[in-house]
This record gives structure tokens, C-alpha cells and sequence, in this order.
């Protein structure tokens, strides 16, 4: 791997020449655009955005990530923005110090935030996101590329599958349905994520509905599975620790083994997986909401969702030709009502910690 | 004169420096008193009674808190059963390498916990621990005998990073002690050991009890040991528990309401032990041996135990310091997680050395150099009047002062650092102001000491650098962190490697200058 480090850089140093040198579409839109226009010459002045998002998960550097969503927005919009990263907070605990600062009256830290779909919801259910006519302004963009009734943009949509290591777990032992891995043979072998948001999704009527969702959690339970979140489920299903993990983003289980050869699989069920939905959006009040709804709307592009698989190893499902487009062709997803979690998500979460603390 | 209950002009200004400290340490306290009152929106929601109903009523809560409760004992019980002949040891006696005892502890102190937690996960996992697999081998045995996921596994790592706090506190007071009593009992034909247990024990017994209270009001409060090693297996303390209500909760706001509302409890909790702390301090006071006026005795010899107590301290540093450093820089070679085998150590590769660099820059080595030079400075300058007050003084209330001071001590870092996030947004510019006007003109060798500990505390200090730091003001341990949460554990154990070298310059570094300030029995 390290001989061919050299390649990577070169093409990361490509990538970026390519895009800063590619014709600037987006100027010749924004002529033809008064909005997008506007939005540029105001972008032009703010000059830069503060990102809550997190570092690559594919192991490239933080610096180039930004570098490349600086170029990307250049390429699309003829202005130059600077990013700069703000990533140290957890998902729930940046939107609680948006939400605050915004309540207190004083602009979020934020320009542009990264969040789930649920993580994003307190702010969406405190109508705290700034909205833009998306759809009007930037064409590239669909209704179906956006959450929360239009406020947020799609970035990114990953697959929840069960994950496995193939040098523990035989072939004919990898589960096939999400009921097979109630099996006995689990039993503290298992490793389950921390958060509540499969079990919020599985409870909702489109889904496997609420009666259901729980008492499949309470049987996985008995299993006496390990707690994590994604990094310590996947590092303990490579190190053999918990050699199943029922839940994974499919997409970084795969590029996690492309990227270290760590012996890792993913499950692929013939039930629907679960989706994780990840959302770009402007909080109220943002000191840049221009220049930050530029970036948001760089990354739903062909340029910017290749950029997502680089730096992310992820894609929208919504944005075709995408691997997730791809992916989710195939099969049934479940995905994420936020409506469902605005009314019944603070409830849901109390019961599905209930049940995770439970001894 | 303060003496007389007064405060004289000249006496004026470590007053205001001392209650300034006060005013500073309380508004985070408060403002954590003033959360637990509400649900919603921390500082905008609705007033409520709710969130101490629930501490009160729900059954998790206390199982919560018997956890906490025989965690905080054991961890406690361990650190001194260890700290106190440790710190008798190299004050009094003529164990081998006892110069260097201070400076590995400071190394054992600065790695952070959960790194620590690590490395006893990677040794003693009952699927994948080195030391399991290496004990089934060797005995055939069936089932890993040691599982690190338990409660009394993670008393164990934690007692053992809590000997060096229990070390410093003890250490001088054994320095400190008038050697004629010693000589007393040994001219009574007393053993060395009877001569300990009958003598330096009961003469050190005011700052045992203090130490314990100290060691224990930190284990309760304490994080990462739990997160890493209790917590997969739903083995919940008051942090771990805290942590799960401000963090992992999707589709609606944190819990900080209901967080503050136990970080309040203990807090009550902590002021009861701070007052009885108070008095023993008082008490003290009677020990006419530990005031320093006492003769300095000669090194005691240990004579045939002297093998002994060095194999003891060898073990104690094997455990506490070597075997999860040699873990850590292991793991900070690999890819992936492998077993130790020649295939392991063939992929090797430098490249999560690289990435630290790469990910970040030079910014979290930068502001963890501001931290660790400004953080001391602040806090030696706001103690020093406060300690003074509390020791020096006869003023009225001034064990007030000293519970106050202890209580932050207390409070989960986690509580601590989002009320210190509503303050900052209400008053900005209010506290670097009142730290300006701040003039610092008695800079001697014992401050330097405290400067030196409280250098080590904000080098390691991970929750709150987590939880209030910024695009431009990440720090090192923080970004630790992050490497750690971001699944890129490999990453997170290179930057780990590379804080303890850098601690291990620091200390170099200022044991030199310790040295040379010549405060006898420091570093």
C-alpha cells in the first residue's frame, strides 16, 4: 500500500488540476441565473465557511478534503470560498450548540453543518434551518435530492447491512435475513450499534412498525450483544472481538477493506437494508449562508458526489449513476421518516435506551 | 489583620483574587444547577421539576450508582493500597531508582484514560486479549480467565492510573515528617514494616483520608476507563451514563437537563465530602509532625526487603505504564488489528504516523503548546490566593472557599463543559478581562511544582478540550479523540505514541528546571 501512496497523491493533485482548469458552468448559469448571481457576489464577500462535517473516512487527509470542496464550488460557481473544518463535537452535541446560539441570539459557530437525517431533526422541529429555493436556484438539484420538506440537501445516502469477519465467520454461517442473526450461535459474538435510529426506523408504519421493531430488540438483547458506535463495532468485528456486527454502513465496510485489506464483509440480506441518510444544510443565522449554500449545493454535482466517494465512501442514491443509485436500483430500502421522528422520536429513543441499558 | 478575622489593605488584593477564583469556579456550577431544572433547549426551554424526578424514581439510576459507588471505592482502595508505600518508599527509603519513581508516574498520568483503556482491552479481551490467548495457550484452558469488560476489570485499569495523583498528594507528607518518631520506634526495637504501619501511617493518616477523599471524588466523575471498558457490556457509571444521555440521543436534543440534574447530585455529594475534608484539614492542624518544622531523618535502609519493594514498584510500572505503551505503539504500526505474529509485524507501516500530520497540520500540537503554558499560569494565579486564604488565614468562611474550590473536582467534565458553553456565550469578554488585570509576583519553586502538575492535567485533559474546542482551537488529546471516533483507531494509538514522547520531553524538560529551583522531593 505504501509504494502506492505516491499514486494517490497524484491523483488527488489531478482530480483538483482537472477541476480548477474544467469550464466554469456555473458562472455562465449565474449569468443567466439573478438569484444564483446574487448568491455568488454575496458568497464572493463572505469569503469563507466554518463546516461542521467530519475528517474522510477513507483515510485521505482533512486538508485535501477541503480543498477539494474549495475547488469543486470554484469550478461551479467561478467563487473562491474557503472551507474550514469544526468536527470536534459529536452529531447531537453540534446541533445542541447550533440550536443554542441561535436561541441565545448569536450567529451559530456554523456555516454549513453535516448531519443525519435524525441527528439534523431538533433543528429542523425548532425551525432553526435557513431555507433557500434550491430547486430554483441551482438546477442540478431535484426535490428528490432534499430533506425536511426542501430546507436540507441529500449529500449522501449509506446502506445499513450486517458486516462480518470472514476469517471468523464461515460461509454458511453469514446471515441472509435480519431474523438469522437472532440465532443462539451469536450469542457474545455480536456487536450492535448504540444509536437509536435503526430502531426508530424500523418502527415506523412503513417499515416492520413499532411492536415489531421492539420485540426483534428485545430478543437481539438476550444475545448479550457489545455497544458501539460505527468505529467501535467495525474495529472489533476486524479484530475478531465481536465477529458480527448487526449493523454497518455498507459502503465504508467495503472501502475499509479496499483500503487496509482488514478482513471485513458485508451481509448482503435478502431483506431490505436500512438507510442512513445524510443531510448539508444552513442553520439560521449563519454568518456566510451564501457561500455555504454554495458548497452544499457543489456537493450534489457529478464533481461533488465523486467527492463524497473519495473522501466520504459514500453517494446519494439520488443523484444517478452513483453506486448508491446503483445499489438501491436493485432492492427496497427502508428510509428515515423525519416526520415520524419529530413526533415520536423523543418517546422512541427513551424506550430503545430502555432497552439497551437493561441488564 | 487577616489574622484577626479582618482584612487588612495590603491584603486587599488576594482577597479579590481569591473570590474572583470563587466567582469563576460557581458560575459553571450554577449554571449546571440551573439546566437540571430544564427540559428542552439547554437555557430556553421550560422549567421543570422532571428531570430529579426521574433521577430520583428511575431504577437505572441506581443501579447506576451502586456501579459508581464500588468502582469509586476499588479504584480508590487500589490506587492508595499502592500509592501510599509508594510514596513512603521514595520519600523515606533507600529503594533503587526512587528518583525516577515521580517522573514514570508522570508519564503514567499523562497518557489519557481511554488510551489506557485500550490497551487493557487489547491485553486482557476474553476473545481477542494478547494475555488471554497467551494464558490459554500456556494452561489449555477452555475460556479466557480474565475478562477486562467487567466492572472489577475496569477498577483494575483505573486503580492503577489513579496511583500517581494519590503519589503527589502523599509524597511531600512523607518528606514532610519529622524523623524523630521513626528513630523513636526504631530505638524501641520496632521493624521497618511495624515502624511504617505503627508510625508513619498513623502520623500520615490525615493526608491518607485526604487523598482518599481526593482519589475518590475523581474516580466518580471519571470517563474514559468506563467508556472503553464498561460500557460495551452496558456496565454503566455516572459519566458513561452521562455521556449516553448527551450523545448518542437521535431525532430529539441531549438529555443536559437530566445530565445536570445527576451531575447536581453528585455535586451535593462532593460538598458533604468537601466539608468533612475540611474538618480533617482543620485537624490537621493538631499533626504538629507534618508542618515541616520537624527534623529531615536520614534514608532508611531496606535492607533484605529493598529486592522486594523494587520487584513490586517494577510490576506496578510493567502494568500501569509499559504494558499499555508497548499495546499502543503496536497497534499504532498496524493497518488493521492483527494478533502478534511475524505476518503482524511484516505490515507493518509508518503511514499513521503520517496521517496525524496530515489530517490536522501543526494546529492541535500548537494550541496544546498555548494550552499547557497559558491553563497552569491561570490556575496557579487563581489558587494560589485561594490556598493561601484557606491555610494562611484566620478569615471567616474561608473553608468555604476551600469546598468551593473542590467541587469542579466533582462534576462530570461532560456537565461541566456545557455549562461553561452557556457562559461563554453570555459573557464573552468578561473572565480574560478580570484574568489581565492579574499580576503574578511570588513565582517560586512550589508553585512551579503545582505549575508542573496542572501542566500534565491540561496536556491529558480530553472531555472538555472535546467538547469546547473549535475549528482553530483543537488540541492534541481532543484530536485524539476524533481520530478515535472517526474509526480510525490505528491513527488515534500513533498520536497517543507521539503525546507521551512529547510528554516524556516536557517532563524532562521541567524536571530539569525543578531541579535547578531546588525544591527538595519534587520531580
Amino acid at each position: 500500500m505504501g509504494n502506492l501512496a505516491w499514486l494517490r497523491w497524484l491523483g488527488v493533485g489531478a482530480v483538483t488540476v482537472a477541476v480548477l482548469w474544467s469550464p466554469t458552468r456555473g458562472l455562465e448559469a449565474g449569468q443567466a441565473n439573478p438569484k444564483l448571481a446574487d448568491m455568488i457576489k454575496k458568497a464572493a464577500q463572505e469569503g469563507e465557511v466554518v463546516y461542521q462535517g467530519p475528517d474522510p473516512a477513507t483515510g485521505l487527509p482533512t486538508d485535501q478534503m477541503l480543498r477539494d470542496m474549495e475547488a469543486i464550488t470554484e469550478k461551479y460557481f467561478g467563487v473562491k470560498i474557503r472551507v474550514k473544518v469544526d468536527n470536534a463535537l459529536s452529531f447531537p452535541a453540534s446541533a445542541t450548540k447550533a440550536l443554542t446560539e441561535i436561541k441565545a441570539g448569536a450567529p451559530p459557530t456554523f456555516d454549513l453543518m453535516y448531519q443525519t437525517a435524525l441527528s439534523g431533526a431538533p433543528l429542523y422541529k425548532e425551525k432553526v434551518i435557513e431555507r433557500f429555493p434550491w430547486t430554483e436556484i441551482f438546477p442540478h438539484i431535484k426535490s428528490d435530492d432534499m430533506e425536511y420538506g426542501g430546507l436540507a440537501l441529500i449529500n449522501q445516502t449509506l446502506f445499513v447491512l450486517p458486516a462480518y469477519n470472514k476469517n471468523v465467520v464461515k460461509a454458511q454461517d453469514v446471515p441472509k435475513t435480519w431474523d438469522q442473526i437472532l440465532a443462539p450461535k451469536w450469542k457474545g459474538k455480536l456487536g450492535i450499534l448504540i444509536y437509536p435510529d435503526p430502531w426508530l426506523l424500523l418502527s415506523q408504519p412503513t417499515a416492520w412498525g413499532e411492536e415489531k421493531a421492539f420485540n426483534y430488540l428485545k430478543k437481539l438483547m438476550e444475545l448479550r450483544p457489545k455497544l458501539g458506535r460505527f468505529p467501535e463495532v467495525h474495529e472489533r468485528v476486524v479484530s475478531g472481538e465481536t465477529p458480527l456486527a448487526w449493523g454497518q454502513h455498507r459502503e465504508r465496510t467495503l472501502s475499509a477493506k479496499e483500503q487496509s485489506g482488514a478482513p471485513v464483509e458485508v451481509a448482503e440480506l435478502a431483506d431490505p437494508p436500512l438507510l442512513w441518510v445524510n443531510i448539508l444544510f444552513v442553520p439560521k443565522g449563519a454568518r456566510r449562508p451564501n457561500a455555504a449554500a454554495l458548497v452544499a449545493a457543489a456537493m450534489l454535482t457529478n464533481e461533488g458526489q465523486d467527492h463524497q466517494l473519495k473522501f466520504q465512501a459514500a453517494s446519494s442514491m439520488f443523484s444517478p449513476g452513483t453506486p448508491a443509485a446503483k445499489f438501491a436500483a436493485q432492492r427496497k430500502v427502508f428510509r428515515p421518516d423525519v416526520n415520524f421522528v419529530v413526533e415520536k422520536g423523543e418517546q422512541l429513543s427513551k424506550k430503545v435506551r430502555s432497552f439497551m441499558v437493561a441488564k | 489583620m487577616a489574622s484577626q478575622g479582618k482584612v487588612s489593605r495590603a491584603l486587599f488584593p488576594v482577597v479579590v483574587v481569591a473570590l474572583s477564583g470563587v466567582v469563576l469556579i460557581l458560575l459553571p456550577l450554577l449554571a449546571t444547577g440551573w439546566i437540571s431544572f430544564m427540559v428542552g433547549v439547554p437555557g430556553y426551554g421550560t422549567y421543570t421539576l422532571a428531570n430529579y424526578l426521574q433521577v430520583l424514581l428511575d431504577p437505572f439510576g441506581y443501579r447506576v450508582l451502586l456501579n459508581t459507588l464500588l468502582f469509586a471505592l476499588g479504584s480508590t482502595a487500589m490506587a492508595l493500597v499502592l500509592a501510599a508505600p509508594l510514596a513512603w518508599s521514595v520519600a523515606r527509603t533507600d529503594l533503587p531508582y526512587r528518583a525516577a519513581v515521580g517522573f514514570l508516574l508522570g508519564m503514567v498520568l499523562v497518557i489519557p484514560g481511554f488510551l489506557q483503556g485500550m490497551g487493557w482491552a487489547l491485553m486482557l479481551s476474553p476473545n481477542i486479549g494478547i494475555l488471554n490467548r497467551a494464558l490459554i495457550e500456556l494452561f489449555g484452558l477452555e475460556e479466557a480467565p480474565v475478562n477486562i469488560y467487567s466492572l472489577s476489570g475496569m477498577t483494575f485499569a483505573q486503580g492503577l492510573s489513579l496511583v500517581p495523583p494519590a503519589f503527589f498528594i502523599l509524597s511531600p507528607v512523607f518528606l514532610g515528617m519529622d524523623s524523630s518518631f521513626e528513630e523513636a520506634a526504631f530505638l524501641s526495637g520496632a521493624s521497618k514494616l511495624r515502624t511504617f504501619l505503627r508510625v508513619n501511617l498513623p502520623l500520615a493518616a490525615p493526608a491518607l483520608v485526604a487523598a482518599a477523599i481526593y482519589v475518590f471524588v475523581l474516580s466518580f466523575a471519571l470517563f474514559e476507563v468506563p467508556a472503553v471498558l464498561g460500557f460495551p457490556d452496558r456496565i454503566f457509571v455516572f459519566s458513561t451514563m452521562l455521556y449516553f444521555f448527551v450523545h448518542i440521543q437521535q431525532g430529539t436534543l441531549p438529555e443536559y437537563g437530566l445530565a445536570a440534574a445527576y451531575g447536581s447530585v453528585v455535586m451535593i455529594v462532593s460538598v458533604l465530602m468537601a466539608t468533612y475534608y475540611a474538618k480533617l484539614v482543620k485537624q490537621s492542624r493538631r499533626f504538629v509532625t507534618i508542618t515541616g518544622k520537624g527534623r529531615r531523618g536520614k534514608t532508611l535502609s531496606l535492607g533484605k526487603w529493598r529486592s522486594l519493594a523494587f520487584s513490586v514498584v517494577s510490576v506496578y510500572f510493567i502494568l500501569a505504564l509499559v504494558l499499555p505503551m508497548l499495546v499502543l505503539v503496536y497497534y499504532s504500526f498496524l493497518p488493521f488489528f492483527k494478533l502478534p505474529s511475524l505476518d503482524a509485524v511484516s505490515s507493518f507501516t509508518f503511514k499513521n504516523y503520517v496521517n496525524v500530520y496530515t489530517r490536522q497540520g501543526a494546529r492541535p500540537l500548537i494550541n496544546t503548546g498555548i494550552l499547557i503554558t497559558l491553563v497552569p499560569m491561570a490556575v496557579v494565579l487563581v489558587a494560589m490566593p485561594i490556598s493561601w486564604l484557606v491555610v494562611r488565614s484566620r478569615l471567616r468562611g474561608r473553608f468555604v472557599i476551600d469546598n468551593i474550590a473542590f467541587l469542579p473536582l466533582a462534576v462530570p467534565r461532560i456537565v461541566l463543559s456545557v455549562s461553561l458553553l452557556y457562559i461563554a456565550l453570555i459573557s464573552r469578554n468578561l473572565i480574560p478581562r478580570v484574568l489581565r488585570r492579574i499580576t503574578a509576583p511570588l513565582l517560586k519553586p512550589a508553585l512551579f511544582g503545582a505549575w508542573f502538575w496542572i501542566m500534565l492535567l491540561s496536556f491529558r485533559e480530553v472531555t472538555m478540550a472535546v467538547m469546547l474546542s473549535s475549528a482553530d482551537s483543537i488540541v492534541f488529546p481532543a484530536q485524539i479523540w476524533v481520530l478515535w471516533n472517526r474509526a480510525l483507531p490505528h491513527d488515534a494509538a500513533a498520536a497517543a505514541v507521539m503525546l507521551a514522547g512529547i510528554a516524556l520531553i516536557l517532563m524532562l524538560v521541567t524536571r530539569r528546571l525543578i531541579q535547578r529551583l531546588s525544591t527538595p522531593g519534587g520531580f
